[in-house]
C-alpha cells in the first residue's frame, strides 16, 4: 500500500486529505465558472420575465423531470461504488461504476434528443431562431432568444461535464477491474464521485430555473 | 484511512428523499403561479443541493476546511450575484438594453478607431439620463475624445482643429 | 573567493538532459521554468511599450498608425497582466519557497504543477503568435460590443489564449492552498507561517475564486463572436453592463494578484535588512485576507461613468474606501518595523523601500478614484493609468526584483554583484517616477488613455515619461544582465548570506532536491533577529515541539 504514497506525503493519510481538499478547492472555482452563467440568468430574467416564462414553456418538463431522476439515481450508484471500494467488494464497484456510466449515458441521450427537437423548431438562437406559436402573445421573440440563448450556453456546459465525467467514471471502472482499489486506497474514486455529485448539483439548480418557472 | 463508512440504509434514504423533493418541485411547479414559484422551486432545490452535499459528498463527516471550501464557493457566487443586482434592481430611467433591433451604435464605436463625433456622445450621455451632471461631464469627455479624434483622422487640417479647440 | 563550496549534489546537478527539465516535478525546477518564460514576456510586453511611448513623444500620430497603436497597448496590456504581472511572484518565488518555506519536500500536486506550467506557457505563446501575426485592438478589457461584434482583429485567439493560461493559475492557486493547509513540517503552525506565505494563502483564494469568472466571460464572448448568440449585445436584447459586471468581478480581485505576492516579498525582506521582527505579525497576516476577500467587493468603482445605478456607485464607492484600511495596515506595520532597526540598504531593501513609497503613492491615488466625483473628472485618462502602473509596476515589478535579489543566493548558489544591484535598483527607481509621474499631471489636466494623438501643450509631460521609460528600460536590461554573469562568476553564497530566519535559509544554496535532509522541526516564530534566531533553534523547552503537530 505504501506504493500509491508520494514522495512527498508522510503518509496515505496526508495525501487522501490533500486530494479531497483540492478537489474541493476545484468545485468551489466550477461554482463559480458556472456562476457567470447563472448571474447572466438571474440578470435577464428580472429584465425579460415573461419571455423566461414563455421561453421555459417550450421545454419538455416530462423529459427533464426524467433526467433529473435519472442523474440523482447515478449519484447513488456511484456513492455505493465508493461503499463497495471501502468495504473491499470489488465486484460491486465495478458493477456500480459500470450503472454509472449507463446513467451518464442515458443521461446525455435524452439531452441530445431534447436538443434535435429544439432544432426542428428552430428554437436555437441565432440567425434561424424563430419562436413559432406563442402562448403570451406580447412577449418580444428577441427576449425569449435570450432565454433560449441561456438554455443551451447552461445546460451546454452541464453536458461537456457530463462527457467529461463518464470518462472519468469509466477509467477508474477499468482501473477498479485491475484491482488498483482497496478500502486502504481509493482515492481516485473518491474525487471521482466529489466530481460526479457536483455536476448533479448542478442540474438540481438548473432543472427548476430552465423547466419550471412556466 | 480515516473515512466513516455510511451504512447503504442512509444513502437509501437520501435517494429516496432526493425524489420525493424532485415530485414535490414538480407538482409545486404546475400548481403555484410563477412569482411563487421560483421562490419555491429555489428552495427545494437548495434542500436537495445540501442533501447531496452532505450525505453524498460526505461533508457530514469532513473536516472543517473542506466545509469552508465547500461554502466558500456558494457564497462567492451570493456576492457575484446580489451586487450585480443591485446595480440591476436600483437603474432608473430604460434599461440600456432595450435598444430596438437595428439602432446599435455602429462600429465605429470601440476603442478609439475614428469614433463618429456628436452620435457618439448622444449616446454616452443617454446611457445616463437621471444624471445631469454626469451627462454634461460625459458630453465634456466626448467632446475631448472628439477633439482627439479629428486629429487623428483629419491630419487635413490639424492647425483649423485646434481653432476650433 | 572565500573558502565557502558549492553542495556536491542539489537540485540543479541533479542531473542535466532537457527532460529531466521539461518533465519535472520538482517544484524549485519548475520555478525556474516560470521564471525564464516569465522574462521572455516581459521583454515581449516592454518592447510594445517602447514603441508606444516613442509614438507618445509627438502629439500628432507620426510612427504608427491608430490601429497599429491600439494593437500596441493591447499587446502591452494583455502580456503583462496575464503573462507577467499575476504569475510574476507566486509562480516564480511562490513555487519555489513556499514549500521550503512552511517545511515539505513539494508541493501537493508536483505533476499538476508541471501542467500548469504546460498550460501557462501554451497559452502565452498562443496568445502572443496571435497578437503578433494579426493583432487585437480591443484593450486588455475586452469591453463588449464591441470585442463581441465589431472588432475585425483577432479576439478569439487572444481570448483562447488567456483563457488556457486561466486554468494554469487555478491549478497554481488550488496547488498552493492545499500545500500550506496539508504539508506543514512539524511544529509550524499557522502563526509561525512567514507573512510571504500569509500573502500567497490570500492570494490563492483569489486565484482560486475569481479566475474561473472570467473563464466563462470569454466564453460568453466566444458565444456571441462565433455563433452569433447575443448575450451582450444590445442589438440581441443584451446588456453590456452584464460583461463588465463579470468582467471586473474577476479583474478587480486580479488587481490584488498583482499586488498581495509583492507585499510578501517585502515583509521578508524588510525584517531582514532592517535586523527586527516584524511589527504586528497578526494584523499584517489578516490584512492580506482582508484584501482578498474586501477585493472582491469593489470592482463596480469600474463602471462609475458607464450607466450603473446610482445606489450601485454610491455602494461600490464606500466599499472601495473600506479596502484601503487594510493596504494601510500593511504600510504602516512596515514602517514601524522600520523604526529603530538596524537597517542595511542592500539591492532586496532598496527594492522593497522603493515598493512602500509607490505603492503608497498608487493606493493614495486609487482613493481619488474611487471618489465618486473626482472619477467623472479624471475617468479613463492618464491619471488612471498612472495610478494603476504606480500599484503594478512600482509595487509588484519592484517586490519582484526584491524576492529575486533576495532570494538570489539560495536559488542558484552565487551573490549577484552588489554595485550593479544597488545601481539598478535607484536607476529603476529613478525611471519609473519620471515616466509615471507626469501622467498623473496629465490625466489631471484632461488627456484621455489609448489615443495616440493629443493637443500639443501636453507634449512636455508626454516627453518626460518617454525619457523616463527609456531610462526605465535600460534599468530592466542591467539585472538580466549581472543575473546571468553571476551564474558562472559570482561569489559563492554559502547557506545564508543574508543571516536570515526563515526555513529556505537553513538548507544549502542551492537546496537538495527534496530541500531538506531531514523534514525540519519547528521550534520558533519567525523574524527574531535580536537576538537572532532561526525558526528550528533548539527549543528552550523540548516538549513544545512535541505539543504542537500539524493538523489541517
Amino acid at each position: 500500500m505504501s506504493s500509491h504514497v508520494a514522495h512527498h506525503f508522510d503518509d496515505a493519510s496526508q495525501q487522501f486529505d490533500a486530494a479531497r481538499l483540492g478537489m474541493w478547492i476545484f468545485l468551489a472555482t466550477e461554482v463559480l465558472f458556472f456562476g457567470g452563467l447563472f448571474t447572466g440568468y438571474a440578470y435577464y430574467r428580472t429584465l425579460y420575465t415573461p419571455a423566461f416564462i414563455e421561453g421555459s414553456r417550450h421545454l419538455d418538463l416530462v423529459l427533464g423531470t426524467i433526467n433529473t431522476a435519472v442523474l440523482l439515481l447515478s449519484s447513488f450508484t456511484i456513492v455505493l461504488a465508493i461503499r463497495g471500494a471501502q468495504t473491499d467488494n470489488r465486484r460491486a464497484t465495478i458493477a456500480l461504476l459500470a450503472a454509472t456510466i449507463v446513467l451518464g449515458t442515458v443521461f446525455l441521450a435524452i439531452k441530445g434528443y431534447e436538443y434535435s427537437v429544439k432544432f426542428e423548431e428552430h428554437h436555437v438562437p441565432g440567425a434561424s431562431f424563430s419562436l413559432g406559436e406563442t402562448h403570451d402573445e406580447a412577449v418580444e421573440p428577441r427576449h425569449v432568444e435570450m432565454f433560449f440563448a441561456l438554455y443551451f450556453g447552461m445546460t451546454g456546459l452541464h453536458a461537456v461535464h457530463m462527457i467529461i465525467g463518464v470518462g472519468v467514471v469509466a477509467v477508474v471502472c477499468v482501473l477498479a477491474w485491475r484491482g488498483h482499489y482497496t478500502s486502504q486506497y481509493y482515492t481516485p474514486l473518491e474525487i471521482t464521485g466529489l466530481y460526479w455529485h457536483f455536476v448533479d448539483v448542478v442540474w438540481v439548480f438548473l432543472f427548476p430555473l430552465l423547466y419550471l418557472i412556466r | 484511512m480515516s473515512e466513516q463508512i455510511v451504512p447503504v440504509k442512509t444513502y437509501a434514504g437520501v435517494l429516496a428523499a432526493l425524489l420525493v423533493l424532485l415530485v414535490a418541485t414538480v407538482a409545486a411547479g404546475l400548481i403555484e403561479g410563477p412569482g411563487l414559484g421560483i421562490t419555491t422551486a429555489l428552495s427545494i432545490a437548495t434542500v436537495k443541493a445540501v442533501l447531496i452535499v452532505l450525505f453524498f459528498m460526505h461533508v457530514r463527516h469532513g473536516s472543517p476546511i473542506v466545509r469552508l471550501a465547500a461554502v466558500a464557493g456558494f457564497l462567492w457566487l451570493a456576492l457575484l450575484i446580489g451586487l450585480s443586482m443591485t446595480d440591476l434592481l436600483t437603474r432608473d430611467g430604460p434599461p440600456a438594453t432595450d435598444i430596438p433591433a437595428g439602432s446599435a451604435p455602429d462600429a465605429s464605436l470601440g476603442a478609439n478607431s475614428s469614433p463618429t463625433g456628436p452620435k457618439m456622445v448622444e449616446q454616452l450621455a443617454s446611457f445616463s439620463p437621471r444624471n445631469e451632471a454626469s451627462s454634461q461631464s460625459l458630453i465634456a469627455t466626448g467632446t475631448k475624445i472628439i477633439d482627439a479624434a479629428i486629429t487623428t483622422q483629419g491630419a487635413a487640417d490639424r492647425g483649423q482643429a485646434r481653432a476650433v479647440r | 573567493m572565500n573558502n565557502v563550496q558549492l553542495p556536491k549534489r542539489h537540485y540543479l546537478n541533479a542531473d542535466y538532459n532537457v527532460w529531466s527539465w521539461l518533465l519535472s516535478t520538482d517544484h524549485k525546477r519548475i520555478g525556474i521554468l516560470y521564471m525564464i518564460s516569465l522574462t521572455l514576456f516581459f521583454f515581449v510586453g516592454g518592447a510594445a511599450a517602447v514603441l508606444f511611448r516613442l509614438e507618445l513623444m509627438t502629439p500628432g500620430g507620426d510612427l504608427v498608425l491608430s490601429e497599429t497603436y491600439n494593437k500596441l497597448f493591447t499587446l502591452h496590456g494583455v502580456i503583462m497582466v496575464w503573462f507577467f504581472l499575476i504569475p510574476s511572484v507566486p509562480t516564480v518565488l511562490g513555487n519555489f519557497f513556499l514549500p521550503m518555506m512552511i517545511g515539505a519536500r513539494d508541493l501537493a500536486f508536483p505533476r499538476l504543477n508541471l501542467a500548469s506550467w504546460y498550460l501557462f506557457v501554451g497559452g502565452g505563446l498562443f496568445t502572443v503568435w496571435a497578437m503578433l501575426t494579426g493583432g487585437v485592438d480591443t484593450g486588455w478589457t475586452f469591453y463588449t460590443p464591441y470585442s463581441s461584434t465589431y472588432a475585425n482583429t483577432r479576439v478569439m485567439l487572444t481570448a483562447i489564449g488567456v483563457f488556457v493560461s486561466g486554468f494554469s493559475t487555478i491549478l497554481t492557486g488550488m496547488n498552493f492552498i492545499v500545500t500550506i493547509h496539508t504539508m506543514r513540517a512539524p511544529g509550524m503552525t499557522w502563526f509561525r507561517l512567514p507573512l510571504f506565505v500569509w500573502a500567497h494563502y490570500a492570494n490563492s483564494l483569489i486565484m482560486v475564486l475569481a479566475t474561473p469568472v472570467l473563464a466563462v466571460t470569454l466564453l460568453l464572448i466566444g458565444m456571441e463572436r462565433v455563433l452569433g448568440v447575443g448575450v451582450f449585445d444590445p442589438n440581441l436584447g443584451g446588456d453590456p453592463l452584464l460583461f463588465q459586471h463579470l468582467f471586473w468581478f474577476y479583474s478587480h480581485p486580479a488587481v490584488y494578484l498583482m499586488i498581495l505576492p509583492g507585499m510578501g516579498v517585502v515583509s521578508e525582506v524588510i525584517t531582514c535588512f532592517a535586523r527586527k521582527g516584524i511589527f504586528g505579525y497578526t494584523f499584517i497576516a489578516f490584512s492580506s485576507l482582508a484584501i482578498a476577500v474586501l477585493g472582491f467587493l469593489v470592482w463596480g468603482h469600474h463602471m462609475f461613468v458607464s450607466g450603473q445605478s446610482v445606489l450601485a456607485s454610491l455602494t461600490f464607492s464606500f466599499l472601495s474606501m473600506l479596502i484601503a484600511v487594510p493596504s494601510a495596515v500593511k504600510v504602516f506595520n512596515w514602517t514601524a518595523t522600520l523604526h529603530k532597526g538596524s537597517i542595511s540598504l542592500d539591492t532586496p531593501m532598496l527594492y522593497a523601500l522603493g515598493f512602500i513609497g509607490l505603492f503608497t503613492m498608487g493606493g493614495l491615488t486609487g482613493l481619488f478614484l474611487a471618489t465618486l466625483a473626482v472619477d467623472q473628472h479624471v475617468h479613463d485618462t492618464y491619471f488612471v493609468v498612472a495610478h494603476f502602473h504606480y500599484i503594478m509596476v512600482g509595487g509588484m515589478v519592484m517586490g519582484y526584483l526584491a524576492g529575486i535579489h533576495f532570494w538570489w543566493p539560495k536559488m542558484t548558489g552565487r551573490l549577484y554583484p552588489e554595485w550593479w544591484g544597488r545601481f539598478s535598483a535607484v536607476l529603476i527607481f529613478f525611471g519609473f517616477n519620471l515616466t509615471f509621474f507626469p501622467q498623473y499631471l496629465l490625466g489631471y489636466l484632461g488627456m484621455p488613455r489609448r489615443y495616440h494623438v493629443y493637443p500639443d501643450e501636453f507634449q512636455v509631460l508626454n516627453v518626460m515619461s518617454t525619457a523616463g521609460a527609456s531610462i526605465l528600460g535600460v534599468g530592466y536590461l542591467i539585472p538580466l544582465v549581472y543575473l546571468i554573469w553571476s551564474l558562472r562568476y559570482g561569489k559563492i553564497a554559502g547557506p545564508n548570506p543574508w543571516q536570515a530566519t526563515g526555513l529556505e535559509w537553513q538548507t544549502p544554496s542551492p537546496p537538495p532536491t527534496f530541500n531538506f535532509d531531514e523534514t525540519p522541526s519547528v521550534t520558533e516564530r519567525p523574524y527574531q533577529y535580536s537576538p537572532w534566531t532561526p525558526q528550528t533553534a533548539p527549543p528552550p523547552e523540548p516538549e513544545l515541539a512535541a505539543a504542537e503537530t500539524t493538523s489541517p
